[in-house]
């Protein structure tokens, strides 16, 4: 601005200067004053040509001629004294003076001019004499013009050179000034470009990182319309960015939550009072574009963009979260309910064991003051009914665990439902009886057979005719089976007229560890386990289990399960009963046998030694699963127990250790002891060796309904195992002569020494996995080819151990290995000394 | 100040120049009227009007009869401000006939200097007679002093006007290139 102005002055004053060249207030100053010479040289020469004439002829002519001389000299004179341009030349004092002495002239003479003809005639020659006189003064006048016009020069050329001075340093000024606005106009471009690059890449990161978020970024304007809509939000809410960009953000917004959007937007828009923005993350929901609505996590934030509001979403999905949460939270719940469930269950538990253990040691002391043995007997009978009590307790929670964990084992067979419903109802007349109910029994329309777990029906039906019973006083309970038509399903119901269920309880009941209050623990006694059980029962045949009941007039349960495809006996090979109540044992009469007991612990030894000491059989001990196997290397039995949980060599072991052996017993029965009996364990128990399972704690029924059931040398190995030694030989002297098959048979004598030598190395542990599956491998094929198929399974049952990393198994089988190439050693050798023509 | 309007007479010299051009020996035929005072102005050279064989004499009566203008100015060869009175340039030139060339000022001392016709214009130099409302003799620069108007317009305050400003004007010669 300071410089415009400066400018602006200059350019003025500059201008002014140049119209002050322009203007002139005076005219040729030098000829005017040059003129006043001319003009008395003039009236001069004129006077002397008249004079020189003397007598004229024409003296007015003349005379008029010298008059207009006189008049402009005279307006010669006047000019110079009268004229504002004379102004300053008449201050000169010279020239004052000078012009006093024209002015005196004309003034002596104008009144003779003026005059008459004659008097001017006459003075013509004084008049010719006082114009010689002026003639210097007209000189001096004359170089006054030459000096004048000298000054006024220099004045215009310095006025002049002022005015180019002044332009020049305008110019100058200009020049500066151009430069600097110049240099400014760089500065500012390099600024601005500056400025725009930083902005650019500014932008094109706050692009990048939009586009790459993974959270869902959604921009809209005061309106409500979606301004801009990255890549997550298209993923987000299925919509694609070129049909969201334009659109109401009401897009997003689920029907239920439209209302409260729209009030929202709407106070935006009068009062700018903002609900959610700026409120960190907020919880809502969102629609998806194919109409779900899903949780989401939304921060919202605003701001202001030439003058216009906008608002920018990130929205994250939390669907995930929430499910995560909710899972964790029920799970929490059920975490709690079942310890909550748990401590009734031990509590009723604690109670229900204490009572007959009560009752155990109760009679104890009795029995131990009691000296009649009448009286003992009976004492006997009480802590018997008092341990199967226990006993009873203790199994239902085992099924329970085992049904919590999924794994109910069911062995159905072909059932006749009316057989065993009638079984049942007479085993509990009697004990009905204590509570005065009688029972009856309808069987008319059941099926004649039925494919199921006798064993587990049984428990279940029993189970809720105890259940009807606890709950019935001198009434009656019916048990029926019918088939329900065209649906192969056979139901039973057990109806009573006891005190009834509240309806809010029908379902409870069926929970497990539930004892439904107060008030039904204390009228019944049960671990509240019973009708949990006889429900995962019956799920685990396939069935229903229900109840209807009118509190004060009875209940019905009933069961639905299916009749089950019609099935052939024999295929059922593996039993594992043992609490089956087998009344036809004590009938059969078994044969001595000789028994290997192998069992670690004494109690347990000491049982079944006298319950089969007590049958007649002759035992021998073992202390351990090593001794076991030992023992029955030595000598041949008819049945051997083995205990299946002991310490070092367990029973599994110790069996498969017996089969895999050639010794007297590998194709003995075996019979498992166990306390737990899994299906999975059957499966490992037979591949084994174990023929049979015995549940614990032995019953002397079921050990003489599994030891009847045995035949001598049944468990027989299959045929794949049996040694073709003499035949391969023979055969291969037939066809390639006696000396080549006896080289054969040497080379592999050496190469099976080699190994049992390198096996028996040091250096065979440090050998890796694969290396010595390899070795093993190796002999195993020239085995197969020689016949010693025994030798070979050993071996290869020794590579797949390797294979597998079982370094245990391995030691074991290594153990065997050498025996076992003892024995086919021998065969060969016996081979070798056959005649050469066999 | 002028007694005809202008565009009349434009109108008539127009008109003039028409016939001029295509029936000259009539408008030659049209003469000035004749001076009846002492003549103080005498025109030659290329004029459509003529009193004097080919010449054109004026005396202050006729030049008043072509309209007459004042203007105060003050001038550089007098002392204060004066009042010129005159026929305005261009009304002459218009009742010569005259529109272009230049009119060559003759003085009584034989001063002589070239006005072009185009300065003949409205508001502009006058053949003043009147100074201060009184003739001018030869001794007061007259009788005739062409004088423009310097104070009412600052372009005539150069030397080119100041040298046109011919006083004791005699003759003009018109020489219409």
């Amino acid at each position: 601005m300071l410089c415009m102005a400066t400018i602006a002055f200059l350019a003025k004053n500059v201008r002014g200067e140049l119209e002050n060249l322009a203007v002139v207030s005076v005219d040729n100053l030098q000829w005017t004053i040059g003129q006043t010479e001319l003009e008395l040289l003039l009236l001069q020469k004129t006077l002397r040509a008249v004079l020189a004439q003397k007598a004229l002829a024409d003296n007015a002519a003349s005379l008029a001629k010298i008059r207009l001389r006189f008049d402009i000299f005279y307006s010669r004179i006047r000019l110079i004294a009268e004229g504002q341009q004379f102004a300053a030349i008449r201050k000169d004092v010279r020239t004052a003076e000078d012009l006093l002495r024209l002015n005196a002239f004309l003034d002596k003479y104008t009144a003779m001019f003026d005059g008459p003809d004659s008097a001017l005639f006459a003075h013509l020659p004084e008049i010719e004499a006082d114009v010689e006189k002026l003639m210097p003064i007209g000189r001096e006048v004359a170089l006054l013009g030459v000096r004048l016009h000298a000054a006024e020069v220099e004045v215009e050329r310095q006025s002049i050179a002022l005015a180019l001075g002044g332009i020049g340093l305008l110019a100058w000024i200009l020049a500066l000034v151009l430069l600097a606005v110049i240099a400014m106009l760089v500065a500012l471009f390099h600024r601005i470009t500056q400025s725009e690059r930083g902005t650019e890449v500014a932008r094109s990161r706050l692009q990048t990182v939009i586009a790459t978020s993974l959270d869902g970024i959604i921009t809209a304007n005061r309106d409500g319309l979606i301004i801009d809509y990255n890549g997550a939000a298209e993923h987000l809410f299925g919509h694609d960015k070129s049909a969201a960009i334009g659109h109401g953000i009401d897009l997003i917004v689920p029907a239920h939550l439209r209302p409260a959007h729209v009030v929202g937007m709407e106070r935006v828009r009068q009062s700018g009072e903002k609900n959610v923005v700026g409120r960190g993350l907020v919880q809502l929901e969102a629609l998806h574009k194919d109409g779900t609505v899903f949780p989401v996590e939304m921060s919202l934030a605003s701001a202001i963009l030439d003058g216009s509001e906008f608002f920018v979403g990130f929205i994250r999905d939390i669907s995930d979260r929430v499910k995560f949460e909710q899972e964790l939270i029920e799970a929490r719940d059920r975490a709690l309910e079942g310890k909550q469930a748990k401590a009734e269950f031990l509590t009723t538990m604690s109670h229900e064991m204490r009572t007959p253990l009560n009752g155990i040691l109760g009679a104890i002391e009795l029995l131990e003051a009691e000296k009649s043995r009448a009286h003992q007997a009976r004492f006997v009978a009480a802590i018997k009914t008092s341990a199967r009590l226990l006993l009873h307790h203790v199994n239902g929670v085992l099924t329970m665990a085992r049904a919590e964990a999924g794994r109910i084992d069911l062995f159905p067979l072909n059932v006749d439902p009316s057989d065993l419903l009638r079984e049942l109802v007479e085993s509990q007349r009697h004990a009905l009886k204590a509570s005065g109910n009688r029972i009856k029994c309808h069987t008319d329309a059941a099926p004649g057979r039925i494919f199921l777990d006798p064993l587990r029906l049984r428990q279940v039906i029993l189970n809720l005719i105890g259940n009807a019973n606890k709950f019935t006083r001198n009434g009656e309970i019916l048990v029926e089976c019918d088939t329900i038509p065209g649906a192969d399903l056979v139901e039973f119901r057990v109806i009573d007229t006891g005190i009834g269920i509240a309806h809010e309880n029908l379902e409870r009941i069926f929970e497990e560890f539930r004892t439904l209050d107060a008030s039904y623990s204390r009228t019944a006694e049960g671990s509240g386990l019973g009708l949990a059980i006889s429900r995962r029962l019956v799920q685990a045949m396939g069935g229903e289990i229900g109840v209807d009941s009118e509190p004060g007039e009875g209940s019905l349960f009933w069961v639905r399960l299916p009749i089950g495809p019609v099935v052939e006996e024999e295929a059922i090979d593996l039993e594992l009963r043992s609490d089956k109540p087998d009344s036809k044992g004590l009938q059969h009469q078994v044969r001595p046998m000789r028994v290997l007991l192998v069992e670690d612990n004494h109690i347990n030894r000491l049982v079944a030694r006298e319950m089969l000491i007590r049958d007649g059989h002759s035992v021998l001990e073992a202390h351990d699963g090593r001794e076991g196997v030992r023992l029955a290397g030595i000598q041949p039995f008819d049945v051997i127990l083995m205990d299946i949980s002991m310490p070092e060599l367990d029973g599994v072991t110790a069996t498969s250790l017996i089969r895999e052996s050639l010794g007297p017993n590998r194709n003995t029965p075996i019979f498992a002891l166990t306390a737990h009996a899994f299906p999975e364990d059957a499966e490992r128990f037979r591949e084994a060796g174990i023929t049979t399972t015995l549940i614990k704690p032995l019953s002397s029924a079921a050990l003489r309904a599994a030891l009847s059931a045995t035949m001598p040398g049944k468990y027989v190995l299959t045929s794949a195992e049996e040694s073709a030694i003499p035949e391969t030989f023979a055969n291969l002297v037939a066809s390639l002569g006696r000396e080549a098959a006896l080289g054969l048979f040497d080379s592999f004598r050496n190469e099976a020494e080699e190994l049992i030598q390198r096996v028996s190395s040091q250096n065979w542990a440090a050998e890796t996995d694969s290396v010595r599956a390899d070795a093993v491998h190796k002999l195993a094929g020239s085995a197969s080819v020689l016949g010693a198929s025994r030798f070979r399974r050993h071996l290869q049952l020794l590579e797949r151990d390797y294979r597998a990393g079982q370094i245990d198994a391995a030691t074991r089988h290594l153990v065997l290995l050498e025996e076992s190439w003892s024995h086919t050693l021998a065969e060969i050798e016996g081979c070798k000394s056959c005649p050469a023509e066999v | 100040m002028l007694a005809v309007p202008s565009s009349i007479l434009a109108s008539a010299i127009l008109a003039s120049a028409a016939l001029a051009t295509f029936a000259a020996p009539i408008v030659k035929a049209e003469t000035l009227s004749m001076p009846t005072g002492q003549v103080v102005l005498t025109v030659t050279g290329d004029i459509f009007s003529t009193n004097q064989s080919a010449n054109a004499e004026f005396d202050v009566e006729m030049l008043k009869s072509l309209g007459e203008v004042s203007f105060e100015t003050t001038t550089p060869w007098t002392d204060g401000v004066q009042t010129f009175t005159g026929v305005p340039l261009y009304r002459l030139a218009e009742a010569l006939g005259v529109t272009e060339g230049t009119l060559n000022a003759v003085a009584v001392n034989d001063y002589a200097v070239e006005v072009p016709v185009s300065d003949a214009v409205e508001d502009g130099p006058i053949i003043a007679y009147l100074q201060n409302g009184s003739p001018m003799s030869v001794r007061e620069k007259g009788p005739l002093w062409i004088v423009y108007p310097y104070d009412l317009n600052k372009d005539y305050q150069s030397e080119v006007s100041y040298s046109r400003s011919i006083w004791q004007l005699i003759r003009v010669d018109v020489n219409a290139n």
